[in-house]
């Protein structure tokens, strides 16, 4: 089917909607539309219709965002804080290292020296006097009969009893 | 645009040292512009909450290195374009499929801008029609129809001269009326 062929002033309105619309056209120019538009019926409704809506371009306010919107901005800054707070503290670490592990050798050195140095060393038994005099002294009978070192060890034996 | 030009220095002076309260002051006095911006590139509030969200980010984690080539209002809105226009690309290949589905609508009669007009589906009709455009003409419309901005200070914005936006513009308005016409024509 042939398209149908345009009327030369038609197409001149259609192609120069947003000008004239805008008035960037010359007023003589603009005047010629105007005197189309009144005598053809299609391209006077065409150009009303565009107007109307053209005009909602410009009638747009500007937007403003959600409510939240700082809040949600203050917890991104907050994220985003984490990994710097974290990075000074690593990098003071670095800083702060040496002597930091020179101190807690240190207390490591003085906490194990002091703990150890309270342990008997090796197989032998810590024995206290008490247990000594009990389990040594008392099988001790070597000592001549009626002699100072035998009536001294006696006599220990005894002030030892009546106490316990 | 400029009105702050001094204090909004003094602004970022301090939020490079970190101080949120400056941040906060600086975000209050220009989201909305922000806002505006990315909504009306990216045509999704949500995702243009998202963005605005990046850019004052950016500019919190970069309020450093601003080298004062610029007003700073200047500098936060050619952020808020750039990341409106990286959004619009990530989305470029869903926005097309979206597009096929208006195609087969419009094909089938479902949507006429003559009886659009009176409904609440305007709003989609102006949206469709703005990313019929190339993002750089897109781009100058909305700052210019939108945010209001004359060519000379959207060109700051946008790095580019005063002469090269009035032809994105006048490409973006006919490129829009190539969109309508046919539309509109349909309804009649
Ligand atoms: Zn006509």
């Amino acid at each position: 089917m042939k398209k149908k062929e345009m009327n030369p002033e038609c197409r001149k309105v259609e192609e120069n909607l947003v000008d004239l619309v805008e008035g960037n056209i010359p007023e003589f120019r603009q005047r010629e539309i105007q005197k189309h538009l009144e005598s053809c019926p299609q391209c006077g409704r065409l150009a009303d219709r565009f107007d109307r809506l053209w005009q909602e371009f410009s009638k747009r306010d500007l937007v403003s965002p959600s409510a939240s919107f700082w809040e949600n901005l203050f917890c991104s800054i907050q994220a985003d804080e984490r990994p710097y707070f974290w990075g000074l503290f690593i990098s003071g670490m670095k800083h702060s290292f040496r002597p930091a592990a020179i101190i807690f050798l240190l207390l490591l050195g003085l906490f194990f020296g002091y703990y150890l140095g309270d342990i008997p060393g090796g197989s032998e038994k810590a024995i206290s006097e008490e247990v000594f005099i009990d389990q040594y002294v008392q099988d001790f009978q070597d000592f001549p009969q009626g002699s100072v070192s035998d009536f001294y060890l006696k006599y220990e034996i005894q002030v030892k009893d009546q106490t316990s | 645009m400029g009105e702050h030009k001094l204090e909004d220095e003094e602004l970022l002076r301090r939020i490079a040292e970190k101080d949120l309260q400056a941040f906060r002051q600086l975000v209050e006095r220009h989201n909305i512009f922000v806002f505006t911006t990315c909504c009306n590139l990216i045509g999704d509030f949500h995702q243009a909450e998202e963005a605005a969200q990046d850019v004052f980010l950016q500019i919190y984690r970069s309020a450093g290195s601003f080298r004062k080539e610029s007003k700073v209002s200047t500098w936060i809105y050619r952020i808020a374009v750039n990341r409106s226009l990286n959004t619009l690309r990530r989305s470029k290949r869903s926005r097309w499929l979206e597009s096929l589905s208006t195609l087969k609508k419009e094909e089938a009669g479902g949507e006429e801008p003559g009886r659009l007009l009176e409904t609440e589906e305007m709003e989609e009709f102006l949206k469709r029609a703005l990313d019929f455009l190339p993002e750089k003409q897109k781009a100058a419309f909305v700052l210019h129809k939108y945010n209001g901005l004359s060519p000379g200070e959207i060109a700051e914005i946008l790095g580019v001269s005063p002469n090269t936006v009035e032809v994105r513009l006048h490409r973006a308005k006919k490129n829009l009326q190539k969109y309508i016409v046919p539309r509109l024509k349909k309804t009649f």
